[in-house]
């Protein structure tokens, strides 16, 4: 089976051949850090989609399963017109299946076809990025990752940032790792393993970003990722003399390496460089974002709040009677997204069918469950400037091998230890395919020879022995107990059948402890608390003999 | 909840809500105990004393685990915990006697006390804990006998024979306290204040060292980790004692004349770093960490990265719990 076939029968929505759920897949778009990205078309509308395959075990521990499926509910309301939308998303046990818009090229394919940018082009990529930047962080979530890849063009030439919030799903420490793999866009503070990334590290990029635009080339970049690694810490890169002041002035406010001296995004949108030829439709409506107060609560607002992030109805008017606080916060957030996102939609996005379709409150398709407990709101996306703690970059085992390679060629022969999952298959009982009466035969005679006794099996419990066995421990004083065990023959398919062992209480010598008449009345819920160690002890004696036995 | 003026001393209520905050926490690890820690399913491994050290060690990289409980089948008893140190003791003994190879091939757990016997060093940890006692008492064993993880054991109520139940671990009660005790926000005084970790003495290696003088440190300065550092004391990486396990895995004893540089390069890619903090780091955000990352110890370090010291978990229960 190929790996293609087996990927899609593991879709909730399987069946035909390349297709999920609706959509029918046309071809791969690539490996993104999180796995495969596919194009794909409804096949309702035709409307040509990307898909994005995560595989549940690139993801945070499992435990932080259900926090990542809200956080990627939070990101489908995002609605920006410089942002790719997430359209829909699809669950199943090994993946989460991203529904997102399509956009063919890339900004920076367009770099290199058309070299270094006129100043008014540059800016007004550039003003498209801050602005969803911008975006993005006033509803609290930080790219960390921008870069090359993740900056998309629609056919119109407009930038479209792909992959926002997808960092804060992975562990602090997965990202670090990924983002080795084209570090040249990430902050000081990020390649320094600084745990808590905040906004300033966008901004970083977003300098990183302009430079190359307004350049032609890279600002820090080295063959040597030890040796790039000095260049951007250290911040020193030079600017072409022909660049405009102001230009130049923006672009050294941004590649600050303390990110507390960083120009802000905010800041960004008052200089005066970036503001020449702003269109109006960039300046987000901050004040449309308003309070929510408890006498303009929108029923439609709440009803789709409900269905598309699982909050019950009384949840979210509770959250919205009670304020802002840290419980009620992320409510309240999801909220004003929603009660925006509805406009938004009105005014940029009628052409597109398949969004509505998506928002239709009728397809209550992506409701998390409410009822699983769910840690509090988690911290780990939030920026926390009081804390330096951080990874250390060196420490981490690509760039350790990398670095001892570097100075030593030879020394690439040295591999790391192998963590594939166990190789030893666990099995219930034994297998055999033998004639089941000659199965018995062997562990009658096996029995025997570990000196067990049992009971002369009935007629209507052949396949059944149950089997009692002095159980002896060195240095112990007292009489040794006599261990109970059940041995059962079942067949599993024709020719095929399982020996099962079941533990079956202890038969004391010493009368003292416990007289026969309490034996009878043992019962299950005192076998379930045990030692479960002598009984595997001599399970595996009885395996071990018939081992012995079948070989002779 | 920052402290407006990082580098000025704290304020008198900083330091009142730090003291509040570790007696709650005190009285939360007295009223709980190690059930309230367990997740309601879990895998435990346990090694029969009569397996082979070196298929325990494959079993221990196989499932991602760097200590098992042991139990003795003859005398039906727990046989103590079996961790990276009783590995370390294997190599140390291998080095003194290598002509000793086959033996130490066909060494099971049994022998690996009369091992430790002839090294003259501590036996395989036998401290144990019943599960129905406070998390406290837990943490107070665990720091009187320099463990790092401690098994619970439960006795059979009918035959009063032993029962495993799990192993609690350091990181696992810091996690639990981090995780419901919101006292935690309120421990905002910085480690320069605190007189917590090791900051004096503390030996580092470099990358040239060998790896076997780094493991000759583990043992005689008994600690569990060993930094390494360049020319100019700036900390590049560190050495674990559970590192050996990657070492010796299939018995590749020969490779002891690696640089620690060279055996760091068999480190596992799942390895998620080293931990740095400096001492402006409170214990609000390390504990906030260790509830979303799994550490066992952070490195202290100055504004340009170089080594100032540790701050292990156990130093972090020894405060919380005598400060």
């Amino acid at each position: 089976m190929s790996e293609t076939e087996q990927h899609h029968h593991n879709h909730p929505a399987g069946g035909a051949a390349n297709r999920i759920g609706k959509y029918q897949i046309v071809k791969n778009l690539g490996e993104g850090s999180f796995g495969k990205v596919k194009l794909a078309y409804h096949t309702g509308t035709g409307q040509r989609v990307a898909l994005k395959m995560i595989n549940r075990k690139t993801l945070s521990k499992s435990d932080m399963q259900g926090r990542i499926e809200r956080e990627i509910s939070y990101l489908r309301l995002l609605r920006h017109p410089h942002i790719i939308k997430l359209y829909d998303v699809i669950k199943s046990k090994d993946e989460i299946i991203m529904v997102i818009e399509y956009a063919g090229k890339e900004l920076f394919d367009y770099i290199i076809q058309h070299g270094r940018m006129k100043e008014d082009e540059a800016r007004r990529f550039f003003q498209q990025i801050i602005a969803a930047v911008d975006y993005c962080h006033r509803h609290k979530i930080v790219h960390r990752d921008l870069k090359p890849e993740n900056l998309l063009l629609d056919d119109q030439l407009n930038v479209k940032i792909a992959d926002f919030g997808l960092s804060n799903i992975m562990t602090d420490g997965n990202f670090l790792k990924t983002s080795c793999g084209s570090p040249n866009y990430a902050a000081p503070e990020v390649i320094s393993g600084k745990l808590y990334a905040g906004p300033e590290v966008d901004v970083w990029s977003c300098g990183v970003i302009l430079y190359v635009m307004l350049c032609g080339r890279l600002p820090f970049d080295d063959e040597l990722i030890p040796a790039l690694f000095k260049k951007i810490s250290n911040g020193v890169y030079t600017l072409p003399h022909d660049l405009s002041p102001g230009a130049k002035n923006l672009l050294t406010k941004m590649l600050v390496v303390n990110p507390l001296n960083r120009i802000t995004i905010k800041e960004i949108m008052e200089d005066e460089w970036f503001k020449v030829g702003l269109p109006e439709y960039l300046l987000n409506d901050v004040a449309a974002e308003k309070k929510v107060s408890p006498d303009d609560v929108s029923e439609d607002v709440v009803n789709a709040l409900a269905i598309a992030m699982g909050y019950s109805r009384e949840e979210i008017i509770d959250a919205i009677k009670i304020g802002r606080t840290p419980e009620t916060e992320e409510i309240l957030d999801s909220y004003q997204l929603m009660k925006s996102n509805k406009k938004l939609v009105e005014d940029i996005n009628k052409q597109d069918k398949l969004q509505t379709a998506a928002n239709d409150p009728s397809h209550p398709r992506w409701r998390t469950p409410t009822n699983i407990d769910y840690p509090k709101p988690d911290n780990a996306t939030n920026y926390n400037p009081s804390s330096t703690i951080a990874i250390l970059p060196s420490s981490l085992p690509q760039i350790h091998r990398a670095s001892m390679v570097q100075l030593r060629p030879e020394l690439a022969s040295i591999q790391p230890i192998s963590t594939k999952k166990s190789k030893t298959r666990w099995h219930f009982g034994i297998r055999s395919r033998s004639y089941p009466l000659d199965v018995m035969g062997e562990i009658y005679r096996a029995l025997k020879n570990l000196g067990a006794e049992w009971v002369r099996p009935s007629e209507e419990e052949l396949w059944t022995i149950k089997v009692r066995w002095r159980y002896t421990v060195a240095d112990s004083e007292q009489d040794a107990d006599l261990m109970k065990m059940q041995i059962q023959l079942f067949q599993l398919e024709p020719n095929n059948y399982l020996v099962d062992f079941k533990f079956d209480g202890w038969e004391s010598k010493n009368p003292a402890k416990s007289g026969p008449a309490e034996q009878e009345l043992q019962d299950s819920d005192e076998i379930s608390s045990f030692s479960a160690y002598p009984f595997l002890h001599l399970a595996t004696r009885l395996i071990m003999e018939l081992a012995v036995n079948s070989q002779g | 909840m920052q402290q407006e003026n990082p580098g000025a001393p704290s304020s008198e209520e900083t330091r009142r809500d730090q003291e509040v905050a570790l007696k709650a926490i005190r009285t939360f690890l007295q009223s709980k105990n190690s059930f309230d820690v367990l997740p309601v399913s879990y895998r435990l491994i346990v090694f029969e004393t009569s397996l082979l050290v070196k298929r325990a060690l494959n079993i221990l990289l196989q499932n991602s685990i760097v200590s098992a409980p042991l139990w003795n089948s003859k005398t039906s008893k727990f046989a103590g915990l079996l961790t990276s140190t009783d590995f370390i003791n294997v190599i140390q003994y291998y080095s003194q006697n290598p002509d000793q190879f086959q033996f130490v091939d066909n060494l099971t757990l049994d022998g690996l006390r009369d091992v430790e016997k002839k090294l003259n060093v501590p036996q395989l940890e036998t401290i144990s804990i019943h599960p129905f006692k406070s998390l406290y008492e837990a943490c107070v064993k665990m720091i009187e006998s320099s463990a790092r993880r401690i098994p619970l054991i439960d006795k059979d109520e009918k035959t009063n024979r032993e029962i495993v139940v799990s192993v609690l671990t350091q990181y696992r009660i810091l996690k639990f306290v981090s995780m419901n005790c919101k006292e935690a926000h309120m421990l905002l005084q910085p480690l320069s204040e605190l007189n917590i970790g090791t900051t004096q003495n503390l030996s580092a290696v470099r990358m040239e060292t060998p790896v076997m003088d780094v493991i000759h440190m583990l043992i005689s300065h008994s600690v569990s980790s060993v930094p390494i550092v360049d020319e100019q004391n700036k900390l590049v990486n560190v050495y674990e004692a559970v590192d050996v396990l990657s070492l010796i895995k299939g018995g590749m004893y020969a490779d002891l004349s690696l640089s620690v540089g060279e055996a760091l390069m068999k480190r596992s890619d799942d390895f998620e770093g080293v931990y740095t903090c400096t001492l402006k780091d409170n214990l609000c955000v390390i504990l906030e960490t260790i509830r979303k990352s799994r550490l066992h110890r952070l490195f202290l370090v100055d504004d340009e990265g170089r080594l100032v010291g540790v701050l292990t978990l156990s130093d972090i229960l020894k405060y919380i719990l005598f400060a």
